[in-house]
């Protein structure tokens, strides 16, 4: 007994020692960032225009962002739970923007809503012009961190166990009821850790909206990309501005991550 | 809960992003020999080959130089690495190992004297090229007046970059050149971006993004001439950007070869043919 004990522990303890490098590389980093700041320079940063506007800029469209994915994304996922003929080659298509890199999703948006874009032209002549707008940036966000949401939804669906539809119909339940007292509850957790997914790529978001949506304080210029410019001149300010906007990430996903723990 | 077939997938995507993710990035990195126009296979990188940092906007005429080195010195092809000189200077800063750094303006040298790695003494210019501002010929737009009208989309530099602060030099030379108080304003109201660095208005404007940008001269190079319109500046407003070059500490061998080479007036006439300007022209 006591040596299974033993070898339990000693298993935990180089499982941790090999996992140490990897956490020190996630973690050190972001202490560089503090220590490299000082607190004069953050409150500065904190209370600058250039700052204040990006950052609210920024919480603006990935609120929009985290809003649309939801309602749109949650109907998504649940009819790419169901399996058709197209099902693969639509899931598929669903995972590509997540996984290209942020400057090819950049042009892919340029190539359809840019001027010399194919639905950008038809736009265009009736008035509307998406490059440079905020609405490019909401677009360029919602093009690389939706489907990160999507993914995390239709994991958590299709571990739910066929069973408990039956069941649910057996016991007289609705439609309606299924969903609400069966499925939501035992999914929540999943749309949560998407939800917390999206939420921080959509606020990092850089090349894309770079290319697409340009770089215009107060109505394009996000916190990455102000962080970006700023570095070119002062790297002091850019620094801060870096800790800003992870403590920002840090605050969202932590509020996330405990109400995702609570449902579990 | 996440099955067998989710963690599949969810790995597979990951591998998948890594991998395209690699091809991304904002710097270019290129070992040239090559032909004039630097269209030829890249070799492979030699440990003893100059190390180049340089403004985005040489990154062109790069490879012309480097062929003319490798053939007077009969040393390896350099590399370079091209990108906006501020984020090169806070690069070398913090310790990048370049051997020479070519940058669009002596601001941009300031994190180095500041981190005391070169003294203003050893700062050179190498080359100039003129700030253009430059319409799209389907946009109507052929008079600086022409840019007034609301609705034109202008694409300029940040301040923060060198081709944003000729940008604003610019500028406040027209007005003050034409009295007209009004047309920075107007100018201003145009602009839908500031972009970080020069290569990025550049790729908005001939994208046909934008219907009016303020570049380099030298950006025009290799573009269809029928796309744009060089707008005419008032008489006597002209201005010019000025490349400067830096020996760094420790560099390898050929490093002032390279520069030499550069600024040598034999080779004006291909600074010319990229739209630069050789120095006393």
């Amino acid at each position: 007994m006591a040596s299974d004990r033993w070898a339990h522990s000693a298993r935990r303890t180089t499982l941790a020692v090999l996992g140490i490098p990897l956490v020190a590389l996630f973690v050190l980093p972001l202490f560089g960032l503090l220590l490299r700041s000082t607190p004069d320079a953050l409150l500065a940063a904190a209370l600058s225009p250039a700052v204040t506007q990006a950052l609210g800029l920024t919480l603006l469209t990935t609120g929009a962002v985290v809003l649309i994915t939801i309602v749109a994304g949650t109907p998504l996922a649940i009819v790419l739970t169901t399996r058709s003929a197209y099902h693969h080659w639509i899931r598929t298509l669903i995972d590509i923007p997540a996984v290209l890199p942020p400057a090819v999703a950049g042009l892919a948006l340029l190539a359809i809503f840019g001027r010399m874009g194919w639905f950008g032209q038809f736009l265009a002549d009736h008035g509307l012009f998406i490059p440079f707008t905020t609405t490019a940036v909401v677009l360029a966000q919602l093009f690389v961190a939706a489907p990160l949401y999507i993914k995390a939804c239709m994991i958590a669906y299709e571990g739910l166990d066929p069973m408990l539809a039956d069941a649910a119909r057996i016991d007289g339940a609705t439609a309606w009821q299924y969903w609400r007292l069966v499925v939501f509850p035992l999914t929540s957790a999943g749309m949560q850790a998407g939800i917390a997914m999206t939420t921080a790529r959509a606020l990092g978001e850089f090349g894309a909206t770079a290319l697409f949506a340009g770089s215009m304080p107060g109505r394009t210029r996000t916190m990455a990309l102000a962080i970006y410019v700023s570095a070119e001149s002062d790297p002091a300010a850019a620094t801060a501005m870096s800790i800003i906007l992870l403590s920002t990430a840090l605050i969202l996903l932590i509020l996330t991550n405990t109400r995702a723990a609570t449902h579990q | 809960m996440i099955n067998r077939r989710g963690m599949i997938r969810i790995v597979g995507m990951g591998a998948l992003g890594a991998v395209l993710s690699a091809c991304g990035g904002e710097r270019t990195e290129t070992a040239a020999t090559g032909s004039l126009d630097g269209s030829s296979g890249t070799p492979p990188v030699r440990s003893d080959a100059l190390s180049c940092a340089v403004a985005s906007s040489l990154e062109k005429i790069m490879p012309v130089f480097s062929r003319l080195f490798v053939e007077n010195y009969s040393l390896p092809s350099p590399t370079f690495q091209a990108a906006a000189s501020g984020t090169l200077a806070t690069q070398i800063a913090e310790g990048a190992p370049f051997d020479l750094f070519l940058a669009a303006d002596s601001v941009a040298m300031r994190p180095l004297i500041d981190a005391k790695l070169v003294m203003q003494a050893d700062i050179h210019p190498v080359v100039q090229t003129d700030i253009v501002i430059v319409a799209r010929t389907n946009r109507g737009i052929v008079t600086l007046d022409d840019i007034r009208t609301s609705g034109t989309k202008i694409v300029v530099g940040d301040a923060q970059v060198p081709i944003g602060r000729y940008t604003q030099l610019l500028l406040k030379a027209i007005s003050k050149r034409t009295g007209d108080r009004t047309f920075t304003e107007a100018f201003t109201q145009n602009i839908v971006s500031y972009e970080d660095k020069a290569t990025a208005v550049s790729q908005k404007f001939f994208a046909g993004d934008a219907d009016v940008a303020v570049l380099y001269r030298s950006d025009l190079y290799g573009n269809d001439t029928n796309d744009y319109v060089v707008l005419p500046l008032p008489t006597k407003v002209s201005l010019q950007s000025t490349y400067v070059s830096v020996v760094l500490p420790g560099a390898k061998q050929g490093a002032i070869d390279f520069v030499n080479l550069l600024t040598n007036p034999a080779h004006a006439g291909i600074w010319s043919k990229y739209g630069f300007r050789p120095l006393g022209t």
